[in-house]
């Protein structure tokens, strides 16, 4: 590598010429964006829902691939700005430096030669006659000027500046050859592909694309995300931002900005598909045994957010995917920005990115959603996979391994979670419900003891199929004990777990090691500890219990079974129960059906 | 960049639907969707003037650095692609448009033979 650019040319560049080739970037992006949003939204929709037969079908599927094509101009048209837009900003950086040598070489009246030396006058007074020091030439190639410094004759007091000004003009160049190799090489990597098809190969080239100019442009875009910043700052923050920066944000940063708690949710939905399409292509490739479970979970994602809304159904938004941990996705039913109530339901133990979680655990959200708009329209539902849940390799036992650390890491992004909500809600006073299941009602217990006030912007909390709450009162939940509702089959093993300490006596160790804990309920009767502490069901716990159906037992009926913990969402199995959630949610909850302590 | 997706009411004509004898297929969503493709490729015309335009002065002007090479034929690549889904766009258009013929003459033939039974006025195009 040789580059070579002169200080002149440096000089000469003109870095608003580069700029506005970036807009030009900008523009097509843009068009392109619309056109992807027009094949979705009219050409798509008026094919996919009223027509049937093998030609309406073909013509879908190419519809669908331009919008994909387009997608892909989108991404890589933004990135080519923001990679001018930088190469823009780091020339000038260079020019700075130049132009402040070459004025101070005018001030000293010395003079800057095309190869970047510098020539300085005579000047001070020899040590021997008093008579002026010759001038001389300085240079930062390596080469004395014309009288070397030593012992025996004093410098010339310009030689020390003349040198330092050489040092500066030639450094400025040379870094700016660097500079335009590097942006170089990365311009030549985004070039487009022949044709019109967009391959998973290609998207796996396209987030490689999106790192390499995130890395160079690091200095460019350097009003840095605040992601230490409370989510109500980062909705200012973006508030504050010009079109054109946004766009670019969303260019090369979708990953974060669509993960990014406190910006709106219509944003984060759009870089979340397009993060979507990056993981997709990202994880294409891979053959691991996660890789592999997780691009299972992120198709049939991505499957569902392609299909066509049904009829009263509330539309799908993306507010958060990515393969960190266990995988993060985090999809709400309705707008939560613009709906007066939103639920979030937490899930607990097994969860993780993957197709179980994608088909069965956004149902649940789901659900809740088309409950809570039956009370009142104005409702949305998330379901927040937003944490690493505890995983069962082990039965229950995993439950002690896991012990409180999961839900106390998994509380603090559930605040923040709940805090964005909160910031960019449109609503003069939203309602927001928390809803922990199972594990995920541990870490809402925790969420809400970590900071005084409860969960940020929470008014009212579920509980439902829970191992406990890490309390031993409602009232420490920090929504007021009348705001604590909790649902507990009486078939759920989870919420029979014994506590510890009955656990420590070696009862516990397996799925069906509870059987094992109906022997030692036997010996302990009356005792209301679960596993997290007391049983929220109880009266002493004093939380409202609503009705759920008992569930299925595991032996004729009878008993406690895993089956009984799956069921609180489902209108088809737990009527009574997806019915009080709904309430809750849709904030009447002075309509449930209340059910006797345990 | 627009954000909202997926959202909307599904763009169906009113008043179309309501003849018991008719296909599933009505060609409204098929003229339809080949006007949006026909829009579509209008749409990406400018875009070869666009970036002509916005590179004008860098030719000219910072046409020393290396970065320049490479971007001329990073445009090329762009505008290839880009032109190909404007083809893309006029070829479903006319696609489009040959199946709402099609599914016009189907429906026609169908419907004549239910003329008897089952008079649809209002239904002509």
């Amino acid at each position: 590598m040789t580059p070579t650019l002169t200080w002149a040319q440096l000089r000469d560049l003109n870095c608003a010429e580069l700029e506005g080739a970036a807009d030009g970037w900008g523009k097509s992006s843009n068009r392109a964006d619309a056109a992807r949003d027009r094949i979705e939204q009219q050409l798509l929709t008026g094919l996919r829902d009223t027509q049937e037969g093998e030609a309406a079908q073909a013509a879908v599927a190419r519809l669908r691939q331009l919008g994909r094509n387009f997608q892909y101009v989108y991404t890589e048209c933004g990135l080519l700005r923001t990679t001018l837009n930088s190469l823009s900003h780091e020339m000038k950086t260079q020019q700075r430096v130049l132009r402040e040598a070459l004025d101070d070489a005018v001030a000293l009246k010395f003079t800057v030669h095309a190869d970047g030396s510098v020539t300085y006058p005579a000047a001070g007074e020899g040590l021997i006659d008093g008579a002026p020091l010759r001038g001389g030439t300085a240079s930062s190639t390596g080469s004395p000027g014309l009288v070397p410094p030593s012992g025996l004759v004093a410098p010339n007091p310009h030689a020390a500046k003349a040198q330092d000004i050489a040092d500066r003009v030639t450094g400025a160049a040379r870094a700016a050859a660097e500079i335009d190799w590097r942006y170089a090489g990365i311009l030549r990597r985004l070039k487009a592909e022949e044709g019109l098809k967009v391959p998973d190969s290609t998207w796996k080239d396209a987030a490689g694309d999106a790192a390499e100019v995130r890395d160079a442009a690091g200095a460019y875009l350097k009003d840095a995300i605040p992601r230490d910043a409370s989510p109500a700052e980062r909705r200012d923050w973006w508030a504050g931002l010009t079109q054109e920066q946004r766009e670019e944000y969303l260019a090369v940063y979708p990953d974060q900005i669509g993960n990014l708690d406190g910006i709106p949710a219509l944003v984060r939905d759009a870089a979340n598909r397009d993060n979507l399409r990056l993981l997709i292509g990202e994880l294409e490739g891979r053959d691991d045994e996660k890789s592999i479970t997780q691009l299972a979970g992120l198709r049939e994602i991505d499957r569902q957010l392609g299909a066509a809304v049904k009829p009263g159904e509330p539309p799908m938004f993306l507010l958060g995917v990515s393969d960190e941990g266990n995988g993060r996705a985090i999809v709400s039913y309705g707008n939560p920005d613009t709906a007066k109530n939103v639920s979030t339901y937490v899930p607990g133990l097994n969860t993780s990115l993957d197709e179980d979680f994608a088909k069965n655990d956004l149902k649940r959200a789901l659900d809740t959603a088309k409950g809570s708009r039956y009370h009142d329209p104005s409702s949305a539902a998330v379901a927040w996979l937003g944490y690493d849940a505890p995983q069962a390799v082990d039965g229950f036992s995993s439950l002690s391994v896991a012990g409180d650390g999961r839900a106390v890491e998994g509380g603090k992004r559930l605040s923040e979670f709940t805090a964005g909500l909160s910031a960019t809600n449109e609503n003069e006073d939203p309602h927001l419900t928390a809803i922990g299941h199972s594990y995920g009602s541990r870490t809402v217990g925790a969420a809400a003891t970590q900071q005084g006030g409860g969960i940020p912007g929470i008014d009212d909390i579920v509980l439902v199929g829970s191992p406990g709450v890490g309390v031993d009162h409602a009232e420490d939940l920090g929504v007021g004990k009348e705001h604590v509702f909790v649902g507990a089959a009486e078939n759920d093993v989870v919420t029979v777990l014994p506590s510890k300490q009955q656990a420590a006596a070696g009862a516990v160790g397996s799925w069906f090691g509870p059987l094992l804990y109906v022997a030692g309920d036997v010996a302990d009767q009356g005792d209301d500890d679960l596993w997290f502490g007391k049983d929220p069901a109880s009266e002493s716990f004093g939380a409202k219990r609503f009705r759920v159906d008992d569930g299925p037992g595991l032996v004729g009926d009878f008993g406690p079974s895993i089956a009984a913990h799956s069921q609180y969402f489902d209108p088809k199995r737990d009527a009574v129960s997806a019915h009080n959630i709904s309430l809750i949610s849709a904030g009447r909850s002075e309509k449930i059906n209340t059910q006797e302590y345990r | 960049m627009t954000a909202m997706r997926g959202q909307g009411e599904p763009a169906v004509p009113p008043g179309r639907g309501d003849c018991g004898q008719r296909l599933k297929h009505s060609d409204g969503p098929w003229l339809r969707a080949a006007g949006g493709a026909e829009g579509l490729a209008a749409h990406l015309g400018p875009v070869r003037h666009e970036l002509a335009a916005a590179h004008e002065g860098l030719l000219a002007g910072a046409g020393r650095l290396t970065a320049l090479a490479e971007l001329a034929a990073v445009r090329e690549s762009w505008e290839r692609r880009i032109q190909a889904a404007q083809g893309e766009c006029g070829s479903l258009a006319a696609k489009l448009r040959a199946v709402a013929r099609t599914q016009g003459a189907t429906n026609e033939a169908v419907r004549s033979s239910f003329t008897a039974m089952t008079p649809c006025g209002g239904d002509e195009r």
